[in-house]
């Protein structure tokens, strides 16, 4: 399958810290690949400079990351506000603080639609589709966040990329603010959307348990760096590194799929 | 919505009822008879006993209060005793000048405190920043009477752009009458196209309004930066840059929705500061309004019309947190759960 995106040698730094240092990491079309690794481990800030939002908290990105064949470190801002949303997309940690808590739902879509270009009656509808992809009804639109539960939140979360047309989901943590039972429920979605609309995803999480039900290949991160990337299946069984084979003793003490403490 | 609404206006009666009654308590209790000074300085003991009696003051406190409350709900407010007219309707002729001149500042105070607000958040710790803090600061700190009297020097006095004093030309009124519709000058003069007259009291309105906007702008300014800067740390603003909207929308369409109720409630509460702030600046501008009004009444103990004038005040203030209120039920969908 075509390489949608592809990291190489990506430094994202504080100050003269680097956080994060990526020597090579690959997400083909229609592939959910895992990003795994403890708390701190910069899983998340990989997610946000992929977006191109790292910058925002300050941080300073050098390497490369190519998205369908166009390098987004050092692209300009316009062009980086035009793929943010119609190529890729954030799939947020915490669906409940996702929304603007004074918009319907619907209204935050409808202006992204309208931002990307469409017109007022293409937005209407885009905006219905994508909601019936996601298994939620066109009048959810009207609701606010707060009428709204945390998987609801995160289908229309989804919607809203699926409505702009994103070939490359990052997802966040997209379950672990949601309980048990809901996070199979987006895990199962998000699997599905892979089948159906052949989106990519890069799935942010610190729960091997999720990832390996979800993912094609997990790559797991630790300070920054990546300590091995394999098929899911492999990894997971025949780990190579330590550190995975620590994640997963870990994994397995905690009872495997139960929610964890941490959500940060 | 609609019980949220009832409660609300059944409180603001509460109060309402609360203001009249301290403020006719405060009229009763301070030094000096009343009737004493009704009746004048020559009056003797006798005399003095007379109009006592025949101004209600010889009966218990309370039935006193009951006659006030009746009086002021038939919209008797009692007769001023400079004047020797009805307060109410000598206040109701000057209430609208004063509430043009204080709309016209708290106006001006979103027009410019909002953006300027926008602009310290957008580029907060830097030039601009420091630039709209400092501004803010100023604005909020120096006093009316010293502004007032910059402002007069610089602008009319030194370059003649705008009027010294007064709230419009003689002359030209004389030449284009005026229709009260609302009383408020500006708003007549513009409803009935009278334009000459829109003119002139505009550039009577313009020094006032500034010197009265000075504090609504600082204070909005402050709020809706660090209003702003608190929203764009929340997960959802993050979430409106990865759907690629521009840093301009936001902060502007997004970041500074959730602010508006903050926002709002202090116009509310500007607005009962700047209504007794306008007195100084009426005092200044010879601008005939409340201000003046209640400086005179003081003069003389004029004590109808004093008392008159804080439970307008008072009242006024009430209304306007009342519309605050339900605007903010409208403004924000979680209020109505409250």
């Amino acid at each position: 399958m075509a390489v949608l995106l592809s990291v190489r040698d990506l430094t994202v730094s504080f100050g003269t810290r680097a956080v994060v240092d990526l020597a090579r990491l690959d997400l083909a079309e229609g592939e959910i690949l895992g990003l795994a690794g403890e708390s701190g481990a910069g899983k998340s800030l990989t997610g946000l400079t992929v977006l191109g939002l790292s910058e925002y908290a300050g941080a300073r990105v050098t390497g490369s990351v190519v998205l369908a064949g166009e390098e987004l470190v050092g692209a300009r801002r316009r062009r980086l506000q035009q793929l943010r949303g119609s190529t890729m997309a954030l799939i947020p940690q915490s669906p409940a603080g996702a929304f603007n808590p004074v918009l319907t739902v619907g209204t935050t879509m409808l202006r992204a639609l309208r931002l990307h270009g469409d017109s007022r009656g293409r937005a209407r509808q885009r905006a219905a589709e994508a909601m019936a992809k996601v298994r939620l009804e066109t009048a959810h639109l009207r609701r606010y966040p707060h009428q709204l539960s945390g998987g609801q939140l995160q289908r229309v979360a989804i919607a809203l990329a699926l409505a702009l047309g994103a070939r490359l989901l990052v997802a966040d943590e997209p379950t672990s603010a949601l309980d048990v039972t809901v996070q199979a429920e987006i895990c199962a979605l998000l699997g599905a959307l892979r089948d159906s609309e052949g989106v990519a995803v890069l799935f942010i999480s610190h729960d091997l348990a999720v990832l390996g039900a979800l993912c094609d290949r997990i790559a797991v991160m630790r300070a920054g760096r990546l300590v091995e990337q394999g098929p899911a299946p492999e990894l997971l069984t025949a780990p190579r590194a330590d550190y995975t084979r620590e994640l997963l003793a870990a994994a397995l003490r905690l009872g495997s799929g139960e929610e964890e403490a941490d959500g940060a | 919505m609609l019980s949220y609404a009832a409660r609300r206006i059944g409180l603001s009666a509460l109060v309402a009822f609360g203001v009249v009654v301290l403020t006719f308590v405060i009229a009763r209790v301070v030094p000096g008879d009343p009737a004493a000074g009704w009746a004048g300085p020559r009056a003797g003991p006798a005399e003095r006993d007379r109009v006592r009696a025949e101004l209600g003051l010889d009966l218990p406190l309370p039935q006193q209060i009951g006659g006030y409350l009746g009086g002021v709900l038939r919209g008797d407010w009692g007769i001023s005793v400079r004047t020797h007219r009805p307060v109410l309707d000598d206040l109701l002729a000057l209430l609208p000048n004063t509430l043009q001149l204080v709309l016209a500042g708290l106006l001006i105070g979103l027009l410019v405190g909002v953006p300027a607000g926008l602009v310290a958040a957008r580029w907060a710790h830097r030039s601009p920043d420091l630039l709209v803090r400092t501004g803010a600061v100023l604005g909020g700190s120096v006093p009316v009477f010293w502004l007032a009297l910059l402002m007069q020097m610089f602008f009319a006095t030194r370059m003649g752009l705008l009027p010294v004093a007064g709230s419009y030309d003689p002359a030209v009124l004389a030449a284009n009458p005026l229709v009260r519709i609302t009383g408020m000058p500006l708003l007549d003069a513009l409803l009935t196209g009278n334009l000459p007259m829109a003119a002139s009291v505009f550039d009577h309105l313009v020094l006032p309004a500034l010197v009265v906007a000075a504090y609504p702008v600082a204070v909005i300014t402050r709020l809706v930066r660090a209003g702003v800067l608190d929203t764009l740390g929340e997960t959802h603003v993050q979430m409106t840059r990865a759907l690629g909207f521009p840093e301009r929308t936001v902060l502007a369409r997004f970041a500074l929705r959730p602010n508006w109720n903050p926002v709002l409630q202090t116009c509310a509460l500007i607005f009962g500061y700047s209504l007794v702030n306008s007195f100084l600046v009426e005092a200044i501008f010879a601008y005939p309004g409340l201000g003046g009004y209640a400086a005179a009444s003081a003069d003389v103990v004029d004590l109808p019309a004093i008392v008159g004038v804080t439970l307008l005040v008072a009242l006024l203030y009430i209304a306007a947190n009342l519309l605050v209120d339900l605007l903010q039920a409208a403004l924000d969908p979680r209020m109505g759960l409250r």
